[in-house]
């Protein structure tokens, strides 16, 4: 008898497999197709004006030197700047400006670096070319010393600023000698700033 | 059978945190940079004397003992009798990049004009600049100077010394 209703729940749980089996098949499905995609992070250098030379730091007058760009690169990521002829406490300004051609907005900075002059300067520090920028993002300047390979930033405040998508930003550029130079001095010297965009964290 | 179960699933969890955790600190910006490339140059600043050459002077000859042009010439007068005046031209150019300013001229040392072996008065007596040459000399450009160099009348207490030295020098800058 116990045998028989153990069979009789048997016989039961299995008609419930079964009808639950065949429910499972009326389903119904909904997707999300996704497609991620990175960001882009790019930037250019989209124009540059020449501001002339003066005779001396903060002076309105015209004086000695020369000032221009030349050799922008197609992906317009690089420039020369030549600043010739300059005589002591002479200097020429240039603006360059920068647009964030990404698609995402960046961080920018600007870094200042020497690559070399053209002689050894004298001990004093003051006697050969500085470079500077204006801008805000970079109050920085460099004393071409007497290193060996032709000076270091002394002084480098890096400050970033945000620049959305599409938007630009002016960087003003300084190059001059100072009044203490002397015939002493390296007949040229390189440099090179660095702008850099970033994005992320 | 109940233990290991329980074994198996707890692995897997402690993978999943491992991999939250890695994939995290895996991400980093992104980052472009344009350049400025720059070289500057200082001016070319450069007097060099062109040319020497004697303009009135009896039987004086000049020598010029240095080629030029030079930043350093050299120049004699022979043969001068006593009490004579002998006028010289000096011509410098600028040969820099920049007006040279302030160009001023003079005799460099003291003794100039005179043989060591002579008396006060009794040699070459170097006398005024005729023109002094001040101001701006433009890049290019060349400044013509005048000079006067008298004999003594006893030429002959010289001791024979029939020859004088002089030395001229120019000074000019260029900036603020």
């Amino acid at each position: 008898m116990a045998h028989k209703w153990v069979l009789g729940i048997g016989a039961a749980l299995a008609l419930i497999i079964v009808a639950g089996t065949g429910f499972a098949a009326f389903t119904a499905t909904a997707t999300v197709n996704g497609k991620a995609s990175a960001g882009t992070v790019d930037l250019a250098i989209t124009s540059t004006q020449d501001l002339g030379c003066y005779a001396f730091f903060g002076a309105q007058t015209p004086g000695p030197g020369n000032i221009s760009f030349s050799d922008l690169n197609e992906q317009r990521t690089s420039i020369s700047l030549s600043v010739s002829n300059l005589t002591p406490s002479a200097f020429c300004e240039a603006n360059v400006t920068l647009e964030n051609t990404g698609s995402v907005p960046v961080n920018l900075s600007v870094a200042l670096s020497t690559a070399g002059s053209n002689g050894v300067c004298a001990p004093e520090v003051y006697n050969c070319f500085e470079v500077f920028t204006l801008s805000g993002i970079t109050e920085g300047v460099i004393w071409f010393t007497n290193s060996p390979i032709g000076g270091t930033p002394t002084t480098s405040v890096a400050n970033v600023v945000t620049l959305l998508p599409g938007g630009t930003f002016t960087d003003q550029v300084g190059v001059g000698i100072p009044p203490t130079s002397s015939d002493a001095t390296p007949s040229s010297a390189a440099f090179t700033l660095t702008y850099t965009a970033s994005a992320g964290f | 059978m109940t233990l290991r179960g329980r074994a198996a699933w707890a692995v897997p969890a402690l993978l999943t945190v491992v991999l939250v955790a890695s994939t995290g600190a895996g991400f980093a910006s992104f980052e472009k940079t344009a350049t400025v490339n720059g070289q500057a140059s200082r001016a070319s600043f450069e007097l060099v004397i062109v040319q020497i050459s004697i303009l009135r002077g009896p039987l004086g000859i000049i020598l010029v003992t240095t080629p030029l042009p030079s930043t350093l010439a050299s120049a004699w007068i022979n043969n001068t009798p006593p009490n004579a005046k002998v006028n010289l031209s000096v011509v410098v150019e600028n040969v820099g990049t920049v007006p040279a300013q302030n160009v001023t001229s003079g005799l460099t040392t003291s003794t100039v004009g005179y043989n060591p072996r002579c008396e006060v008065g009794t040699g070459m007596v170097p006398t005024a600049p005729n023109v002094p040459p001040t101001g701006v000399l433009a890049p290019g450009a060349s400044l013509t100077t005048y000079w006067a160099f008298s004999s003594g009348e006893n030429l002959t207490a010289c001791y024979g010394q029939t020859f004088f030295q002089f030395t001229i020098g120019f000074v000019a800058n260029a900036g603020v």
